[in-house]
């Protein structure tokens, strides 16, 4: 299925928006931990709160992640990148966008926003130290035209962080 | 001869199907083998015969017939807010600015035309493969898609959405609205003696409005587009689709609140034909793991290579009842006497 940016500026189909309610009312009961949604009337992009999780090199920080769902989610993944400051971290860019496969070729309709929340949470946990990816610089001019991380071909070379 | 060309053509698909990025050469290559009339017989027959294969063909048109319409359209809207920002301000922007839009202009402009000349030719082969191929347009994990494109693309543009694609000049990016909106109207047409293309229109929550069919209506007939026979045609389709609407409505209100376990785990949908994935051993619906394997050869669950021919069928000889790979849908059965003991049964089976 395309996953261009055009996908995203499209409201979400009957069974996308049938399926994010059902997932919002299942995060209302069950939030994952260290996560807050902040409230909004837009089902379509939805911001979240992380919290470091204690005794991490991100503990005591705050970061907000921003959700975007396309047409046919859950068929097609979100587009999940940190507003900005984005946390230091290897595989996080300056410009929010964030390097782990799922958000993008590894995507399955059976994970959820909160599920994405969890991993996204533990690649900060096991980070061992704040920094840049390298090519940082590089690929945020690369970017700067608003391009969606989605359009990125990402190169997942390290699963260990 | 032909058998060369479809040897490239399979060739050229798979290599589609894997590569995105060269959607455009191949699609060029699509359309040379659709103007040779030996070959499209082929190809005609070969669908008949292999209706996965189509699908799968199909799914990728429709990929392309969404996503060219949707560029061509954001361009148009593109090319007309930048038109009237630079007429409208003046001396208010310095020349700096006004440079950049221009040249953003330029640039929309210039991807309009390139998409539009892939529109047109697009939603000229939808037309041609509808009329023809039916059956693959119509099968569960295709209808709703191509429903919504099309319930979406005719709110564009016959709705007040439509304003936005009014552009000084159409003809200098082959854009004629009229030609786009009969065709379109013919894919409806094409497909409105099929049931589930009707119901999926209907049950398109974002785009389906009566209103649009109407006005799709008045247009098509001032400006003569479309003879009598095929408006007669329309009016009837317009009815179907509002009685599918309605009756689709009361259903659901007469099923009330449905329990999870009858509903599919990713779409959240009533499951029409629940089967179950052999690994995973998880319960979906065939038209939601299809859909699914289009795109990803893998089990969603836990990524497991799968065809879709590996999938268990949910439905068994009503003998069979004791099977442990025999589930129902909550929608076929709920009318059934015998349901409730079921229901338990086959919520028992699932625990287990």
């Amino acid at each position: 299925m395309t996953s261009s940016s055009a996908a995203s500026r499209k409201a979400l189909s009957k069974i996308a928006s049938n399926r994010l309610q059902k997932e919002l009312v299942e995060w209302q009961v069950n939030p994952p931990v260290g996560f807050k949604h902040k409230v909004t009337d837009n089902l379509q992009r939805w911001v979240i709160e992380v919290n470091g999780a204690p005794g991490t090199l991100y503990a005591n920080e705050t970061y907000q992640l921003q959700v975007d769902f396309p047409e046919h989610y859950p068929m097609e993944a979100p587009q999940v990148i940190f507003l900005p400051p984005a946390p230091l971290h290897p595989h996080i860019y300056s410009n929010g966008h964030i390097c782990l496969d799922i958000l993008y070729d590894s995507w399955s309709p059976a994970m959820t926003v909160s599920s994405v929340c969890i991993s996204i949470l533990s690649m900060l946990s096991s980070s061992t130290v704040k920094q840049r990816p390298e090519d940082n610089d590089r690929y945020v001019k690369n970017c700067r035209n608003g391009r969606s991380p989605k359009e990125t071909r990402w190169w997942f070379h390290d699963d260990k962080v | 001869m032909s058998f060369f060309i479809e040897c490239e053509f399979m060739g050229s698909h798979t290599q589609f199907f894997d590569k995105f990025n060269v959607r455009f050469e191949i699609f060029a290559i699509i359309k040379t083998i659709w103007t040779n009339p030996v070959y499209r017989d082929r190809l005609l027959s070969e669908a008949k015969v292999n209706l996965d294969f189509f699908v799968r063909f199909v799914n990728l048109l429709l990929n392309d017939v969404t996503f060219v319409l949707d560029e061509s359209f954001t361009s148009f809207k593109r090319i007309t807010d930048l038109t009237r920002e630079l007429a409208t301000s003046g001396s208010t922007i310095t020349e700096e600015q006004r440079k950049e839009k221009e040249s953003e202009l330029e640039d929309a402009k210039g991807r309009a035309k390139s998409y539009m000349s892939l529109t047109n030719e697009t939603v000229h082969m939808l037309g041609l493969f509808t009329s023809a191929l039916g059956d693959a347009f119509t099968m569960p994990e295709i209808v709703q898609r191509l429903a919504d494109m099309l319930d979406y693309n005719l709110d564009a543009m016959v709705s007040s959405k439509s304003e936005s694609l009014k552009v000084g000049n159409p003809t200098e990016y082959n854009f004629n609205p009229r030609q786009l909106l009969s065709e379109i109207v013919s894919v409806y047409l094409n497909l409105a003696d099929k049931e589930n293309f009707v119901l999926a229109v209907a049950r398109d929550g974002r785009s389906y409005k009566p209103a649009n069919f109407l006005s799709a209506k008045r247009i098509l007939s001032e400006k003569s587009l479309k003879g009598p026979e095929e408006i007669a045609r329309w009016d009837k389709l317009m009815a179907k689709f509002a009685i599918a609407k309605q009756e689709d409505d009361e259903a659901e209100a007469d099923l009330g609140e449905v329990p999870d376990e009858f509903l599919d785990p990713l779409m959240y949908t009533i499951m029409e034909d629940p089967v179950i994935l052999p690994i995973s051993r998880n319960i979906i619906d065939r038209s939601t793991i299809r859909s699914h394997l289009l795109s990803d050869p893998h089990d969603p669950f836990n990524r497991v290579p799968l065809k879709i021919e590996d999938v268990l069928p949910g439905k068994q000889d009503s003998c069979d009842r004791g099977a442990s790979t025999n589930i129902y849908s909550y929608r076929n059965e709920g009318e059934d006497p015998s349901f409730q003991a079921r229901k338990t049964w086959w919520t028992e089976t699932r625990i287990r």
